[in-house]
Order: structure tokens, then sequence, then C-alpha cells
């Protein structure tokens, strides 16, 4: 029995094995490459490398999981970002002064932010009766224009302790960026994913019309994704904010590429249903990582684009042919039986 | 309480009158665009009963329940639930005053497990809204045990059978205790074995427990085997109810098809005795299609029958080149070919409407001009370039032949009735000269007018030298122009009817695999 289930579970999240297998190839890579590799340092500077895609990545997948897009996410980080580093050093006065009090203000604004921009775009989607592609293409374009506006020239100020404590140590051991990444998946995803909300995203992004006919509240559903999805953009937003130590809205960014090549390469499908953030986070860690591998290399990271092109392609190209393979295999069966008839 | 629900139960009327039923139509309207679904219709199904809507394809049964369900909206009338006048706008409402249905077109999300499908939008919850998984596996299979079903609650449904997807799609509708439970063809997919068990249960809810079932199905062995009442629908009209067993089957079929019209006055094309446009040796396709043997004679009209998803739809296709066959032999004029692309076939001049005109017989949003020269590109242009003097040309001579009724060639084909898209489908089908046309259920959703205008234009095909090979779900069709009929049974011809062998009764019992057949080895 519980050989089965394993079996079934398998069978269930077999397309991100593959992920996490290249995941692993590039781990050992890294292991061999960098020297620091098994002090503490090692983690955090992996994790710090990885985190902001894969908190940009939880929010795509959920709404590719609805068999959305979101190509607003990117710009959508840039306008946190901006509104972070800007806001930090008025909040802090106004509120007195002290960087934690303001610092706490700063990340519920921002993420307040979030949620309202990711809102918007649900309510285009839904009352607006619009395609997802072309309502974030243009809140995008929103969101950057509205960036400009809040930052003008890149800059702002935010202290160096917001930096360290979002960058560092916990007890000087535990990283900093590997604790969100959990506290992103114990607090955000696995709620969502066990709750109605959650289900109701398999079943739109599967089959909208059934889950219609099964009395699911679609409009409510995609209404909550959008808003999870700016959440986690805004989050994004304060860690870019802290990585970089100011906004910058003409900073050219691949958040949006990547997060979706993050989502497909962890197995999610764009036509909806399939998926899950486990396969998501292998992906965006393939995605950031690759980055590291070729500065150890010596290689230029003008060729970043290209590699992690070429490891996307690869890695889908895996699926198609296991598939291609057993649909063969099945198609000789079916003559073979029939022959024996 | 017990007593009435016998007397309902046996459908015996005296008692009816005094009875509330559990769930009543009456004056329901709906229309599609431009075609009546339903004109006036209704019906009352009693606790304890199995109602069964019969009806042609397209009468209006399924409309008549999905409007019961709140998935189609009705335009006027009214619901009835046990004497209470109810609304129902969602498939939410129908939940809500426990009505469940099962349709033929399946409602189930593929990368969902059992047990996760079963319990949609019902999930058990604990206080922060978190889903109780483990609950919903337990309860799923110790449910499944319950009605009996041998399905594992954690496998995904795409990894199942059609037949056991239907399985799932029931368990899921009775899981919801239903007072009424709707089975819109629910056992197209199923075997016999799964059958039988799905009617030991309607049994036991309507007997047993008193809740009401709808039931519609094509198989009259079946409809024997459940019903205690049944209402006859005719061109979406409400037509009469009886107790099952009051009236012969013919008296059945005669209300069912009414009075039939002028029609039978067409004469059935036989085709060439010597001359074979098209002839299949053994063809067979992964699990769908097994051992085919069929010739048809050029000139003829030859018909393929047989309940939906029997592989008829697979044939044609595969004769288009969508799908090859796996093993046999094609001849095309004494030819041998191979047909495994659309263009293939086209070159071999065979040519394929397909039933699904919207989605794979049209591009909606183009022109009508547009579609018709679709798939002859090549022959309207001057070394690549299209010419528009040829193109005129071909859509003026199509519309004209096909009497398309329409101001202009450059509206939208969306815009058009269904019968007039279907006519921009022929043409379009014409237009590459192809001689040997499959037409898939062309006058699905048509209205009677264009029906017998398809109907004329094919005899005539035939004597300008077009083979036709014609499957149809309405057998009326096939009995009006076919001199030879081959009856689909689970993938085989189950008989190869000709002449004065093809009638209706011929039909069905060779399709519902009672009649034995007459064209095996």
């Amino acid at each position: 029995m519980r050989n089965e289930r394993t079996k079934l579970f398998l069978k269930r999240n077999a397309e991100c094995v593959v992920a996490y297998c290249v995941l692993a190839v590039v781990l050992v890579l890294f292991a061999a490459n960098q020297a620091d590799f098994f002090t503490v340092y090692g983690p955090q500077s992996i994790f710090n490398q990885v985190i902001t895609l894969c908190i940009a990545a939880l929010g795509q997948t959920v709404i590719v999981l609805t068999s959305g897009i979101d190509l607003s996410v990117g710009n959508l980080i840039i306008f946190t970002n901006c509104v972070a580093a800007t806001i930090y050093m008025p909040v802090t006065n106004a509120l007195g002064g002290s960087i934690v009090v303001g610092g706490v203000a700063t990340i519920v604004i921002v993420l307040l932010v979030g949620v309202l921009a990711g809102l918007f775009n649900g309510c285009m989607v839904v009352y607006g009766r619009l395609q997802p592609i072309v309502v974030t293409l243009a809140t995008g374009s929103i969101f950057s224009g509205l960036a400009r506006y809040v930052r003008p020239t890149p800059g702002g100020d935010v202290p160096s302790e917001f930096a360290r404590f979002f960058t560092g140590r916990i007890f000087d051991v535990f990283p900093m960026s590997a604790l969100i990444l959990l506290l992103a998946i114990f607090l955000i995803w696995i709620p969502y994913r066990k709750s109605r909300a959650g289900q109701a995203l398999y079943a739109i992004g599967g089959n909208e019309k059934a889950a219609f006919l099964n009395g699911i509240k679609i409009n409510r559903s995609k209404l909550i994704a959008y808003s999870i999805a700016g959440l986690c953009a805004a989050i994004c937003g304060v860690l870019l904010t802290a990585q970089t130590r100011s906004g910058d809205p003409t900073a050219a960014n691949n958040f949006t590429n990547n997060s979706i090549a993050a989502a497909v390469l962890g197995g999610a499908s764009l036509a909806g249903g399939k998926g899950s953030y486990f396969g998501s986070i292998a992906g965006a860690m393939i995605l950031s990582l690759i980055v590291g591998l070729l500065i150890f290399w010596g290689i230029s990271s003008y060729y970043q684009n290209l590699v992690q092109g070429i490891i996307l392609i690869l890695a889908l190209s895996v699926g198609f042919f296991t598939e291609f393979f057993k649909q063969k295999r099945e198609r000789a069966q079916a003559v073979a039986g029939k022959e024996a008839n | 309480m017990k007593q009435i629900i016998e007397e309902g139960a046996a459908g015996a009327a005296p008692g009816q009158e005094t009875m509330v039923p559990l769930i009543e139509t009456a004056h329901i309207s709906k229309r599609f665009g431009g075609i009546v679904a339903l004109n006036d219709a209704q019906m009352k199904c009693y606790r304890g009963e199995t109602h069964v809507l019969i009806g042609e394809n397209g009468a209006g049964k399924s409309t008549m329940v999905k409007i019961i369900c709140g998935v189609t909206a009705r335009d006027s009338g009214d619901i009835y639930m046990e004497g209470q006048k109810i609304d129902i706008n969602s498939a939410q409402d129908a939940q809500a005053h426990k009505i469940a249905a099962v349709f033929q077109e399946l409602s189930l999300i593929q990368d969902l497990s059992v047990a996760e499908n079963i319990f949609l939008a019902n999930e058990p919850r604990n206080r922060f809204g978190r889903i109780n998984f483990r609950q919903i596996y337990d309860k799923a299979q110790a449910f499944l045990q319950e009605i009996g079903l041998d399905l594992n609650p954690r496998v995904m449904v795409r990894n199942l059978t059609l037949c056991q997807m239907q399985l799932v799609e029931i368990a899921k509708a009775l899981y919801k205790d239903p007072d009424v439970l709707i089975l819109d063809e629910a056992t197209s997919a199923l075997g016999e074995k799964e059958v039988k068990w799905l009617f030991d249960m309607m049994h036991k809810l309507t007997k047993e427990q008193g809740k009401g079932i709808l039931f519609i199905s094509h198989r009259m062995d079946e409809l024997r085997q459940v019903a205690d009442r049944a209402t006859i629908f005719r061109d979406a009209r409400y037509v009469m109810t009886f107790p099952w067993g009051e009236l012969e089957d013919e008296e059945i079929v005669e209300h069912i098809s009414g009075k039939k019209s002028a029609e039978t006055s067409l004469e059935k094309p036989k085709g060439s005795e010597t001359e074979t446009a098209l002839e299949l040796v053994n063809a067979s396709k992964g699990t769908c299609l097994h051992n085919l043997n069929l010739k048809l004679k050029k000139g003829e009209i030859l018909g393929i029958a047989g309940l939906s998803g029997h592989g008829q739809v697979e044939l044609l296709h595969a004769l288009f080149g969508d799908g090859e066959f796996d093993t046999g032999e094609i001849y095309v004029d004494g030819k041998q070919v191979r047909l495994r692309n659309e263009r293939e076939a086209l070159s071999h001049g065979i040519v394929l409407i397909p039933e699904d005109r919207k989605n794979d017989g049209l591009i909606l949003s183009r022109s009508i001009g547009e579609n018709i020269t679709m798939m002859c590109l090549k022959s309207i242009s001057n070394s690549g370039v299209l010419s528009g003097k040829k193109e005129k040309g071909v859509i003026a001579d199509a519309v004209e032949r096909m009497s398309i009724k329409v101001h202009s060639a450059d509206l939208p084909v969306g815009s058009l009735s269904g019968g007039n898209q279907q006519k921009v489908v022929i043409a379009k089908a014409l237009s590459t000269k192809a001689k040997i046309v499959l037409l898939s259920d062309p006058t699905r959703g048509i209205d009677i007018g264009t029906k017998t205008e398809i109907y004329h234009l094919m005899a005539q095909l035939t004597q300008e030298g077009y083979s036709i090979v014609f499957y149809s779900t309405e057998m009326s069709e096939l009995l009006l122009l076919c001199n030879r009929v081959l009856v689909f049974y689970e993938g085989r011809i189950a008989a190869e009817l000709e002449g004065d062998q093809v009638t209706e009764k011929n039909i069905i019992t060779q399709s519902i695999g009672v009649g034995g057949g007459t064209n095996e080895k």
C-alpha cells in the first residue's frame, strides 16, 4: 500500500524530478568550483543568489496554474523596489526614527501595494474579461511608468542594517534567504495549495468549463490568485531593495522571463492545471545558479541568456522524448496485441 | 408514504394525481441563436421513479436536464421541486437543491486525483480553511467501497480509462447524495459489468431510498431495464408522458420520429457495380478500430451507423490522414496508397467534412470567402500570389452552387446560421476537387430546410461522380440516403446492411451489439 502510494506520488510529480536532477548537477558543479562551498558562507551565498527568483516564481506558478501568464511581474518587482527604497527613510523619520519600526512599516506598505497591483490585474482579467497576457503586458508598462514616477533617478536611502538582515545569517549559521524561502513555502504555498482556493487553481487551469460545472467560484479564485502573485512580486521587491540598497527604475531585469521559465522548467504546463511550486523552486534555482557557474568558468555573463535558454530547451526535451517513446511503445503493444488475436 | 412510492414506482396513474412531483418543469423554452432547443416543454419526475427522456438527437432532452441542473439558462418557464417554485441559475443553485448530474461529456479535472475530483468544490476543511486531504482520501476510499467500485482514490484521473472516468463521474454525483440524479448518456463509455452495477445502484436509490432519477440513453435495452415512466420529446417540443410498458416499441418509435415528411421520395444512389473508389483491407488502428474491410463503390453513399463512440469518427479521420492506420491496406481507385497526413489524403482525392464544424471546419472570425478558398489556395494563385479574380470566381461558384444565403462573402463566417455555416464547410471541401467525400455527421444542429438541401446535394454529387462516406448520428438520414450501411460496434463493423436490410430495426439491433455479425470472419 505504502509502496503503491509512493509510486503514485512519483507519477504525479514526475515533471519536477527532471528539474531536481539538473539542480543536483548544478550544485555538484558549484561544490567543485566554489572554495567556501562547505562553510557557512556557501549556503548563504547560494540562497542569496536564488531567493529573488524563487519568490517571483511562486507568483508566476500560481498564475500559470490558472492557465494565465503574468508578464507584469518583472516591472512590479522594480516598482515595489523603488517604492521601498524611496519611502524607507521618510517613513522611519515619521515613526520616530527607529529603522526597525521604519523597516517593518515599509515592508507592510510595499506588500500592500503589491497585493493591490495584483488585485488590479485580477480585476482586469475577471471583470474586464481580457486575456491575462494582454492585461499583464499593459499593467507591466504601467508599473514601469509608476516606478519612474516614484524614483525618477536611481538611488534611495536604505540602511545597511536592513541589507545585512535580509542577506545575512541567523545565529550566524542559518542563511536568512533560506528562512524566507521556507516561509514562502510554509506560510504561502502550502496553506494556499491546501485551501479550496488552491484546489480551484488546478480545476480552473485543467478545465475551466468543468470547474464551472462543479460549482467552483471561478472569479473569486482568480482574484485570489492574482493578489497572491502581486504579494510575491512585492516580497521580491523588498528583497531586491535589501540586496541592492537602492531602487533603480531603469534596471534591466529578467524576472518576467525567468519566472515563466522557472515554472515551466519545474514541470508546470502553460496550458494550466499542472505544476507545483516545488518544481518551480528547482527551476528558479537552476536558472539563478547558472549565472554563478559561468563566473566560475570565466565565461562572460553576456552569455547568461544563451545558456539559460539552452538549459530550458534541453530540460523540456527530456519530457518530450519520454512521452514520445511512451506513445511509440504503447502503439507497438497495441499492434502486437492485435496480431496475437 | 411507502405505498405511494410503490404506486409511483409502478407508474400507476391514480396514485400520482394526489402526489406532488419531486421535480417538475413547465413551459420551458430555450433558444440558441436561431435554433429552438426547447419550445414550451415540460416534464415531471416523482420520488421513487426512474424517469427516462427519449427523443432523437437534438429533440431537447439534454437541454431540459441541463436547465434543471443550472448549466444552461432557460429563456422562460418554471421549475418546481416538491411543489415549491425554485430558481436555478447556476450549478451551485442546483447543488443546493440536491440535484446532481452526470453528463456524457466528462467534467473531471485530469490532473487531480479521483478523490480530489469527487470532492471538488466541497472539500472538508478545518477551521483555518485548510483542506483535510487525509480525510478526502479516507472518505473517498470508504465511499467507493461502499458503492462497490474498485478504484484507487489516489490515482490521477488522467491515468484512468474512459470507462473508469465515467464511473468516477457517477461516483461524484452519487457522493452528493442527491434527491434528483440526472444521468445524461452516462452509460456511453461503460462496459456491460459497469452498466449492471449502475442499474443496481439506480434501483437502490429509487426503490429503497425514494430518490428520483432522470435517465437519458439511446440504448433501448437499457431503457427497458430501468424505466418506470417516460417522456418523449420531438423537435424541441414535449410530446407525451407514459408509464413504461404501456406503449409498444413501434409506437414509441412513431412518437419519437413523428410523421416522416415527403423526404422519402429521394432515390438512393446505388453506385457503380464495377468501379471501387476506396477500399480498406484489414485496417486497424490502436484500440479504436479493428480489422476493417470495406469497399466504397464509385457514385455511392455508403452509410456508417452505430452508437456514437464506436469508432465511426475515428474511421473517417483516419481515412483523411488524421491519425494513420497501424496496419492494413488502403486502395484508392485500385492503387494502394498510404494516408499519413491530410495533404496526402487530399492528393489522393479524399476530403473530410469534420463533425465539429465550429472548431475543425471553420475559422469563425474570418470571412466566408476566405474559409471557402482555404483548402484550394494553390489552385487560385499564380506562382504563389493569390489571384483576386480566380478567388472571386471560386467563391461566387460556391455561394451559388450551395445557395448560401448571404449579402456578401466578406462577412465573417461566425455571423451565419448553423445551416449556412455547414454549407460553407461543404463548399470548402468541394473546392478541392476531391472526389471521395467523407461526411462526418454533417447535419448536426442545423435546421430541417438546410438538411433537406444537403440531402439533395449529396444525391446530386453522386451523379457527378463523387463517392461519399456518410456517418450520421441521425438514423433517419441513413435510411433516406444509403443503399448500403455499415454498422459499427466497438470499433468493428458489426454488420453490412444492403438494400431492404437497411431498416431502423436492423441498424439498432446491430449497433447495440445484439444482432450477431453478418460480416464476421
